[in-house]
């Protein structure tokens, strides 16, 4: 074999190797893109909730002016949100919020004519729709988190993705006592 | 639970693969026959060209070898150019064809709350955008979903299934139908939809002509069949030395006969046949890997497994079905009497092997669970045709009696012979016997209608607020507890009606 031949087969190897590499490439920014939109799609719903929020609190202050802490609560946790950088400090105020979101509700079940109010009942249905919302936008952005972060930890786009600066893309976790389903006590009923 | 994701992009691959290669197969499947028509339609052209040229004087010029080579030439470029047209019509027109086949009528948001609600949740959860949904006014429960690619897809429920199954297997149902629009399984079966259909055509005519011969006298079509299939069979031992002298003379020609001579068989029994084979091979894994997918999306496979027990017991009777969209619904539409040769290929895996994969996932599912639904399924199945025969026999019973007591109370004694109580979540009222027209207005679980006549496939009812309206006889319902009150004297023939305005019960 004359040296030309071999030096053809090296620059053949070379440019197919240079190929697998765009393409590794082009998936891991493909994969972070998606996991970008997915977080986005979570994003409208917590703006959705969080626009929803001062109307509730006003209701619930008409029928219910003494209930103080628990508005203070939600008001709180809903500027958290608001604030809130990244998936991970996000997932953490989200939670605190739905359980501040929690009480109110049970606060509201001691005002009778509050609960009766249309306005009270259509934003307590649509906030419960909203929090599914986030449920299955949560459960999509997660899943697309694992397949990028899969992505840039295994060999041999893991190589592409240290030298890229690819980083691994964080969880939006579900509170372990938001996960459980609510129990209905029958003690407590007037 | 395996850590398999929603989307998984290499069963898409596959599916975008099979379809092109669908395509093609079909392509190769349907070109004899656009041949054939091709041919006709040349004979004809030959035919007037010949009688122009013969009086032109250019006679030779259309006549011998060349002449043939032209023929056959202008043949394949107008079988070619069919063949782009029906593959383009069939791109273009997939989905409306399949919806139309199906009687399947565009609902808005306002129309249908709860299943817009349901559907754009698991969009959110799949990823995908939001299908147009459809539903089918028909008592029967099943699904289906059609389109291209997930942008143009539309997600179809009969009337029948929102009335049987309640959110959680609502949800279980329209995942597996966004499964299946995810992984582009839907393409498949559109495209395929369209195609059988298609080849179907010229058998289907040949059929119902026969039919309608039949139909007038048997001896009409059994002439017809005599008249037309003796040549035919007596032909056979003719073409066949016919075909051996032409190889021995000249083997293009002798090709070229045989494949005339075969063609239409192939056009009406080979092409559907094939076209049937394609579909059952392709179709079948797609089933499992919807349901598992739609568990995944819904982490509640027993909400599927509950849905699709009710449906099997439930059935699709009354179901209007094209026995080539078949493949799309969820559970298998065909009725058990269907025929021999629809049924083997509509290519639904055995419905409990589906129960017992999807129970089998996550943590499993009681049989308890499922023996409620099938028991359900069941329930809905026989209310599909309410005792309404017993009931309407007594108010004529009565207008035969003299009857002496006022309108309002005899109003009041019938409607409690005929009166039932709705069960499904949400049943709409019309304004005439005819599920294609808007709806009146929904009613709502639990309200009271009597019924005042029947009227084919309808119920002619008086709602408790007063509202006259039609419903569907297959509408989930119940019947209201007769109180004590009518077993009167109103109702006994025997009893002489001797009222006292005082001594009504009631009163």
């Amino acid at each position: 074999m004359g040296p030309a031949i071999i030096i053809g087969v090296v620059i053949g190897v070379i440019v197919l190797i240079a190929f697998v590499m765009v393409g590794m490439y082009n998936g891991l920014v493909r994969s972070r893109n998606r996991v970008g939109e997915a977080w986005s799609g979570i994003d409208v719903q917590l703006r959705r909730r969080a626009s929803l929020i001062p109307n509730l609190v006003e209701t619930v202050k008409g029928y219910a002016e003494h209930e103080r802490e628990t508005f203070e609560e939600v008001t709180r946790a809903r500027s958290m949100v608001e604030q809130a950088g990244g998936a991970g400090e996000a997932a953490g105020a989200n939670n605190m919020l739905t359980q501040a979101l929690r009480h109110l509700f049970a606060v509201a079940e001691n005002y009778p004519e509050l609960k009766a109010s249309t306005n009270f009942m259509e934003l307590q249905k649509e906030l419960s729709d909203i929090e599914e919302k986030i449920a299955f936008s949560r459960q999509f952005y997660n899943q697309n988190v694992l397949d990028y972060n899969n992505r840039i930890q295994t060999f041999p786009n893991a190589v592409i993705a240290r030298n890229f600066g690819f980083k691994e893309a964080e969880f939006f976790e579900a509170d372990e006592a938001g996960r459980e389903e609510v129990k209905v006590e029958f003690g407590s009923q007037d | 639970m395996t850590q398999e994701r929603v989307l998984i992009w290499d069963r898409i691959d596959a599916n975008r693969r099979n379809s092109r290669l669908l395509v093609l197969a079909f392509a190769a499947v349907l070109l004899p026959v656009a041949a054939y028509l091709a041919m006709y339609l040349m004979l004809w052209v030959a035919m007037v060209l010949g009688v122009m040229a013969a009086g032109v004087g250019l006679a030779d010029a259309v006549s011998g070898d060349s002449g043939f080579i032209v023929f056959a030439a202008v043949d394949g470029a107008v079988s070619v150019l069919i063949l782009l047209a029906v593959a383009y019509l069939q791109f273009r027109f997939a989905s409306a064809i399949v919806l139309r086949l199906a009687g399947a009528r565009p609902v808005t948001r306002a129309e249908e709350p709860e299943l817009w609600r349901t559907a754009e949740n698991l969009c959110i959860g799949a990823g995908l955008p939001q299908p147009r949904l459809h539903v089918v006014e028909s008592g029967a429960a099943n699904a289906f979903a059609t389109g291209l690619d997930p942008a143009r897809a539309s997600l179809v429920v009969t009337r029948g299934l929102l009335g049987l199954l309640d959110r959680r297997e609502l949800e279980g149902v329209v995942a597996h139908e966004l499964a299946q629009i995810a992984n582009y399984d839907t393409r498949l079966g559109t495209l395929l939809a369209v195609g059988v259909a298609l080849l179907r055509l010229p058998l289907g005519i040949v059929l119902a002509i026969f039919r309608f011969l039949f139909r007038i006298h048997w001896a009409v079509g059994w002439g017809l069949l005599l008249y037309l299939g003796l040549p035919v069979l007596a032909t056979i031992p003719f073409g066949i030395s016919l075909v051996d002298d032409m190889f021995a003379e000249d083997t293009l020609a002798g090709v070229l006969f045989t494949f005339a001579m075969l063609l239409p068989f192939y056009i009406f029994v080979g092409a559907p046949a094939s076209a049937y084979l394609l579909r059952r091979a392709v179709l079948r894994q797609h089933e499992y890997l919807a349901d598992a997918d739609a568990a995944l999306l819904t982490r509640y496979p027993e909400g599927l497994a509950r849905a699709l027990a009710k449906m099997s017991s439930a059935g699709s009777e009354g179901l209007r079905v094209a026995a080539a969209t078949a493949h799309l619904y969820v559970v298998d539409p065909l009725p058990a009497d269907a025929l021999l040769w629809d049924r083997i290929f509509s290519a639904h895996p055995p419905l409990d092997q589906r129960i017992a994969a999807v129970a089998a996932m996550g943590g499993g599912i009681p049989p308890s669970a499922l023996r409620e639904a099938e028991e359900a399924g069941a329930r809905f199945h026989s209310a599909a045709a309410p005792a309404v025969a017993a009931p309407a026999a007594a108010p004529a019973a009565r207008y035969g009696r003299p009857d002496p007591v006022e309108a309002a109370p005899t109003r009041g004694a019938e409607a409690a012979a005929t009166a039932f109580r709705l069960t499904g979540a949400s049943t709409p009222l019309y304004g005439t016997p005819d599920a294609a027209s808007a709806p009146l207005g929904q009613l709502a679980s639990g309200s009271v209608i009597t019924v005042l006549e029947e009227s084919g496939h309808f119920l002619r009812v008086l709602t408790s607020d007063d509202r006259f309206g039609y419903v569907l006889r297959s509408a989930p319902m119940e019947a209201v507890e007769q109180p004590a009150v009518a077993e009167s004297a109103f109702t006994d023939p025997e009893v002489e009606v001797l009222v006292e305005p005082d001594d009504r019960p009631g009163g």
